[in-house]
């Protein structure tokens, strides 16, 4: 099969979902919502399939390094000021498409049953859409002013999908929460931006690749270690870390299916993938991506802690996210982005199952969210428990459900920075992934523990009218449930034997450091391995006991050492950063503003401005009064101006 | 005596087209029923421009020379040539219904027009001094006569007075440097005139009288005080063709005698400074009697007055052929001419019979009540205060960064900062449409003109086209200019 | 070149020196003395009758341009009339184009009855 002409394809990878966009935005209220669904699910599966193909392509492909390029020609092009746009599919952005668009899809069908009912049933499509259009755009985008606008746009897409019932003001001030700790991200990325433009004279990935490789005296690490902390600071408002973490959770006032395609699987990862696809501009930065790492590994533990004690079902879920991501730029800091790509991949899978699990959850109590009003779900909605077992064993990383894989493999880079690198931060690092590891499984068997088993604690006729979802959702469930169990096997561990297909694929997209002399040995890798899986179980079975056994013995845990309800406290309110922000920085903020405005603005800007202003504009009056209207004032005029002109060119030249 | 081959005749295309449409319309006028909307001769008209348009397509290519060296065919002509014959369709379409309203829908207004039109394309194509002339006399009496057409309107005719009167004065001093330099060089040709030393006194007293004719028609500070009065008084239709063509025109001939007759280095250094002063003031001072404005039309003629700054400094900062600073002006005129036109055909629409809609004050609430109108005006506003995505940014863009580039650093501050000004005046009409309740009332029961509408239609999608894909207009802008030689 | 004009300039700036002084000091200078004998049109002959600013019709301008145009025009017939077999054929082409636009424009200026004289 000739897959040359795959290339040319790839403006469609953005575009049909786009097409869905305008036909459901612009005559959504005029075509059925049978019709409006097809059309909103053929634009992600079109997508998929071309990226698919794209995928056969490369394969055929000798070198590893080979991509498929399509460009959209010159924008600007004004002197030596050149602004090209072009698509680039090589093996990194070949996954995540697959991701962006298979996930994708599968949440658009999930979405036609969950959103039956809704009357923004079209807008919501048509924002989904949008959205997947824009992921899809920042992913295949072969510069960083085209994946910026695709990072601007999903941004826009979720602010637009977490107020999407904007009847509800705190559902509303949410999106506005969102866009605007974003924006502090997006200020970072713009600036990193500039700086690498400013620097290198280009924001094309290739030529920048070329430039850093052919620069003379290479790029100065001041302006590496800038760049890069000033893209990772983009990456942290888009990937909701700390200290940028606090939109996610919020961002959950959206509808289900979105917090699965949007807030787990796709959007909040681009801060990753970011990162991956500049690995060879990060990897010059050592302190960025120590940096990187400490922040991952802060935010694995501190999410995870949060997670522990949360009531509200997506709450659990999101920090969980948060504390996953953590995870991801764990292994980015480590330089081990092929691991850290594989745990993007992994996630979106089981994240995904695990949220629209839980939509199917809160769809069947008719939007019920706290854990507290659930239990005995198991035998009521036995599709939808399955799917929710396998989701927390996959993120518990218990083998051999995908997250284990991935998981395991980013604790070994750490352990491999730190062999490589002498430095015993990285086994800090570690022990933090660990310990992140231990929450991970308990706030997992947490959850299921308290919605699937035990007796009812909520309304017993939602209780008995609960029913798993329709086919519609329940289909997408079941295909997710078949990838979180097994997509790990992509990348088989070397330590049974196996190659690590998914990270070899990955090799010559994303930089490589040098690999420090002599292995880790087997029993590191051992251990690391028994230790993971180790923390996995306990968890898992600490938290069984905790819920399911003793039920009563949490609270008189609590009861009986104050320190540990006081640590209850902590977590449930989640440090108190929320309140640490609005006292600290929105307050100030707000204070300073006022003062500002008061002072600053209407004393001294105003009075400037409006002193300029009326200069001007008394300026303005006499201009204007020279304008007689007589005409032989205008004939003097013009007779000056030409006696001047003449006196110039005469008696100056 | 030359001889007509077929080059001569090919080359006068452009120009024949609209004079013999001139001829067609006068001849069918008298036949045709008074009470009743002439429409025949707005076909005419709409035909012979369209030929013109094809003429200058069919012309775009390589250089083509002929009545012995007075006329060329060259991109560089050419290029503005296309904005002249758009301009000239485009406020024909506007003027179907306009001049009904305004009691001018007689054979003198389209063969004005188009005379006007046939003298502008001469003028971008003159290649000697005299064809200049020629070309620049041919446009301005017909642009005289247009501004007082509508002879019951006293301003109307004041402002045709006023207009001619310092046109002939201006024509005066064009007319008397042409006399110094061929006094100096005993050439009118252009490229021959470069040949001679550019220090002899005579020769830059010449060119010195030049500048005054030429600031005078692009309305140059100081040789602006017609164009306030004028573009106030002339109707609607007619200003937004005074505003787009005859600047165009006249920055044409203006850029091409600069950079061929006076091209040369040490002649180049002897101009900049003074059109650097031209460009200066013109800034300032149109941006600032801008400000005081209440007549939407005033407003615009001094924005116009800014905007020929702004063209000048691309003309200063041209850096001779191998700059980008004279094709930054080309693209320049070419993208103003169509965003000044823009606005007229707006107000020529919102006109009433025999009333003009021109205070600025009048808009308030334009938006609810027309809201296309209101859109179309906002777009071209916002592209004369010169905000991306449209044609203005690119414009201004263009402009400055080759002053900038070519050392004049000056210039290009007091244009920044001049535009930064300009905002306020150009926001302030799409305030009143937005956020103010109607207080005038609209002519919203009359039948929609949609010739009009269509006019206002192509200029908005042109700006927005120049401004978000330019890359082929700059383009061909600076293959015009690399085409002069 | 530069001595050269330096007398010109020298000259002009004389003259327009000397225009200003006589002005500037028969301003200065001669006596004002405001009577009605003064400001009559003519200072001595007939008194005037009436106005000067007498209304004509405007039909007089427009025969009168109409008359001055065409004439001017036909001036043009002079030097081709006197180059006439140098010129040939092309010329005859030429001026027979001129004198149709000429005759085109006459030919409209008569049917939209501006030269009716009611």
């Amino acid at each position: 099969m000739d897959l040359t002409s795959v290339a040319s394809a790839l403006p469609w990878i953005p575009l049909l979902p786009f097409l869905g966009f305008l036909i459901n935005g612009c005559c959504g209220t005029r075509i059925s919502r049978r019709a409006a669904g097809w059309i909103a699910c053929l634009g992600p599966l079109g997508a998929f399939l071309i990226a698919y193909l794209g995928l056969l392509a490369l394969a055929q492909e000798q070198s590893p390094r080979a991509f498929l390029e399509c460009s959209l020609g010159d924008w600007i092009s004004v002197g030596d000021l050149v602004v090209r746009a072009g698509l680039r599919l090589d093996r990194l952005s070949v996954v995540m498409a697959l991701v962006v668009t298979g996930v994708g899809s599968l949440i658009h069908v999930y979405s036609v049953g969950y959103m039956s009912h809704d009357k923004g049933f079209t807008r919501y499509f048509a924002y989904l859409n949008l959205f997947l259009s824009m992921m899809c755009i920042l992913v295949l985008a072969d510069n960083l002013v085209l994946m910026f606008v695709g990072w601007e746009g999903v941004g826009l897409c979720s602010y637009l999908l977490i107020g999407f019932w904007y009847e509800d003001p705190a559902k509303a001030s949410a999106g506005k929460k969102a866009f605007i700790v974003n924006r502090i991200g997006d200020f970072g990325f713009i600036l990193g931006i500039f700086l690498i433009f400013v620097t290198c004279g280009t924001v094309d990935f290739a030529e920048l690749f070329r430039w850093l490789a052919s620069a003379r005296e290479g790029l100065p690490a001041g302006v590496a270690f800038a760049a890069t902390m000033l893209l990772f600071l983009g990456a942290t408002g888009k990937s909701a870390q700390i200290p940028l973490y606090v939109w996610l959770p919020d961002a959950m006032a959206g509808p289900t299916p979105v917090s699965a395609l949007i807030h787990a699987a796709t959007m909040v990862t681009a801060g990753v993938y970011m990162v991956a696809r500049l690995s060879f501009l990060f990897v010059l930065a050592p302190t960025t991506l120590l940096v990187i790492a400490a922040v991952g590994g802060l935010t694995a533990l501190v999410a995870g802690f949060y997670a522990l004690t949360q009531n509200d079902i997506k709450k659990v879920l999101a920090y969980s996210t948060i504390s996953q991501l953590g995870y991801m730029f764990l292994g980015a800091g480590a330089a081990a982005f092929g691991a850290s790509i594989f745990h993007l991949f992994t996630h979106a899978f089981f994240k995904a199952l695990l949220f629209l699990g839980a939509g199917a959850v809160i769809h069947a109590l008719h939007d019920e969210q706290d854990l507290r009003r659930m239990g005995g779900l198991g035998k009521k909605l036995p599709l939808t428990c399955a799917a929710m077992v396998v989701g927390s064993l996959a993120l518990a990383g218990i083998p051999p459900f995908a997250g284990f894989f991935s998981k395991d493999l980013i604790l070994l880079s750490l352990l491999e920075a730190a062999h490589r690198t002498g430095q015993p931060v990285w086994y800090l690092l570690w022990a933090m992934g660990l310990v992140g590891a231990l929450l991970t499984a308990f706030y997992s068997m947490r959850l299921i523990a308290m919605a699937f088993l035990g007796a009812p604690r909520g309304d017993a006729e939602a209780h008995e009218a609960a029913e798993d979802p329709p086919v519609s959702m329940g289909a997408p469930l079941i295909a997710l449930i078949f990838c979180s169990a097994l997509v790990g096997l992509f990348s088989w561990p070397k330590l049974f034997g196996g190659f690590e297909r998914f990270i070899h694929y990955l090799d010559w997209v994303t930089a490589q450091v040098p690999a420090a002399p002599g292995e880790l040995g087997h029993g590191v890798e051992w251990l690391n391995l028994c230790a993971s899986v180790g923390m996995g179980v306990a968890g898992m079975a600490a938290a069984y006991f905790l819920y399911v056994v003793a039920p009563a013995r949490p609270r008189e845990l609590v009861r009986a050492s104050p320190a540990l309800g006081r640590l209850y406290e902590l977590s449930l309110n989640k440090l108190y950063v929320d309140e640490y922000y609005d006292r600290w920085i929105v307050k100030p903020l707000q204070a300073a503003a006022n003062y500002a405005w008061e002072i600053f603005d209407v004393l001294i800007v105003d009075g400037f401005v409006n002193g300029v202003a009326a200069w001007v504009l008394d300026l303005a009056a006499s201009a204007r009064k020279l304008q007689t209207g007589v005409v032989s004032y205008y004939a003097i005029s013009l007779l000056l101006g030409g006696i001047a002109l003449l006196g110039y060119f005469v008696l100056w030249v | 005596m030359p001889d007509i081959g077929s080059a001569e005749l090919r080359v006068l295309l452009p120009v024949l087209a609209p004079l013999l449409g001139a001829l067609a319309v006068l001849l069918t006028d008298p036949y045709l029923d008074k009470g009743r909307p002439k429409l025949p001769l707005v076909y005419i008209a709409l035909g012979s421009l369209m030929a013109a348009w094809a003429a200058l397509g069919f012309l775009w290519g390589d250089r083509v020379v002929a009545w012995s060296g007075a006329l060329a065919a060259d991109r560089f002509g050419l290029y503005l040539g296309f904005a002249i014959a758009t301009a000239a369709g485009l406020t024909v379409l506007s003027s179907a219904g306009y001049a009904r309203k305004m009691g001018v829908d007689c054979g003198e207004y389209y063969s004005l027009l188009l005379l006007a039109t046939a003298g502008m394309l001469l003028l971008a194509m003159a290649n000697d001094l005299l064809m200049v002339f020629l070309g620049i006399e041919t446009m301005s009496i017909a642009v005289y006569c247009l501004a007082g057409i509508t002879r019951e309107r006293p301003r109307s005719v004041e402002a045709a007075m006023k207009y001619f009167l310092l046109g002939a004065f201006a024509t005066g001093f064009l007319l008397y440097g042409i006399a110094l330099i061929y006094g100096a060089t005993g050439e009118v040709r252009l490229e021959r005139i470069a040949h001679h030393a550019a220090n002899r006194p005579l020769l830059l007293a010449g060119l010195g009288f030049l500048l005054v004719g030429f600031g005078f028609k692009v309305g140059a500070v100081p040789f602006h005080m017609w164009a306030p009065d004028a573009y106030e008084g002339a109707p609607a239709a007619v200003t937004g063709f005074m505003a787009a063509g005859v600047k165009a025109a006249g920055f044409a001939a203006f850029l091409r005698v600069l950079l061929t007759a006076f091209g040369g280095e040490a002649a180049a250094a002897a101009w900049a400074p003074a059109l650097w002063m031209l460009a200066a003031l013109s800034m300032i001072v149109g941006t600032l009697s801008a400000l005081a404005q209440t007549n939407l039309k005033r407003m615009l003629a001094w924005s116009s007055v800014a905007h020929t700054g702004y063209a000048l400094v691309g003309v200063v900062g041209g850096g001779g052929v191998a700059g980008n600073g004279s094709a930054a002006v080309l693209f320049y005129v070419l993208t103003y001419s169509v965003m000044t036109l823009g606005p007229f055909l707006v107000i020529a629409l919102l006109s009433r019979a025999g009333e003009e809609f021109e205070q600025i004050d009048d808009l308030a609430g334009l938006a609810r009540r027309r809201p296309v109108a209101a859109a179309a005006l906002s777009l071209f506003l916002l592209s004369l205060a010169g905000i991306p995505p449209t044609a203005g940014f690119m414009g201004k863009l263009f402009v400055f960064r080759a002053a900038i580039d070519s050392g004049w650093l000056g210039l290009g501050v007091i244009g920044i900062l001049a535009t930064l000004v300009s905002v306020y005046y150009y926001l302030r009409p799409i305030v009143l449409m937005y956020m103010r309740e109607p207080r005038a009332e609209f002519n919203a029961s009359e039948p929609t003109d949609w010739a009009s509408h269509f006019a206002i239609g192509v200029a908005a999608l042109a700006l927005l086209l120049l401004g978000v894909l330019p890359s082929d207009a700059i383009a061909a802008s600076l293959e015009s200019v690399r085409g002069l030689w | 070149m530069v001595p050269s004009f330096w007398p010109i300039l020298a000259y002009a700036g004389f003259l327009v020196g000397l225009g200003g002084a006589i002005l500037l000091i028969s301003h200065l200078l001669g006596p004002r003395r405001h009577q009605r004998a003064k400001h009559d049109t003519y200072e001595c002959g007939v008194a005037p009758v009436g106005t000067a600013r007498e209304r004509f019709p405007v039909r007089f301008y427009l025969v009168a341009i109409l008359f001055v145009l065409f004439d001017i025009e036909t001036v043009f017939l002079v030097p081709w009339a006197v180059t006439y077999r140098r010129l040939g054929v092309p010329g005859l082409i030429e001026m027979f184009s001129f004198i149709a636009v000429l005759g085109i424009g006459l030919y409209y200026v008569w049917r939209r009855g501006a030269l009716e004289w009611d």
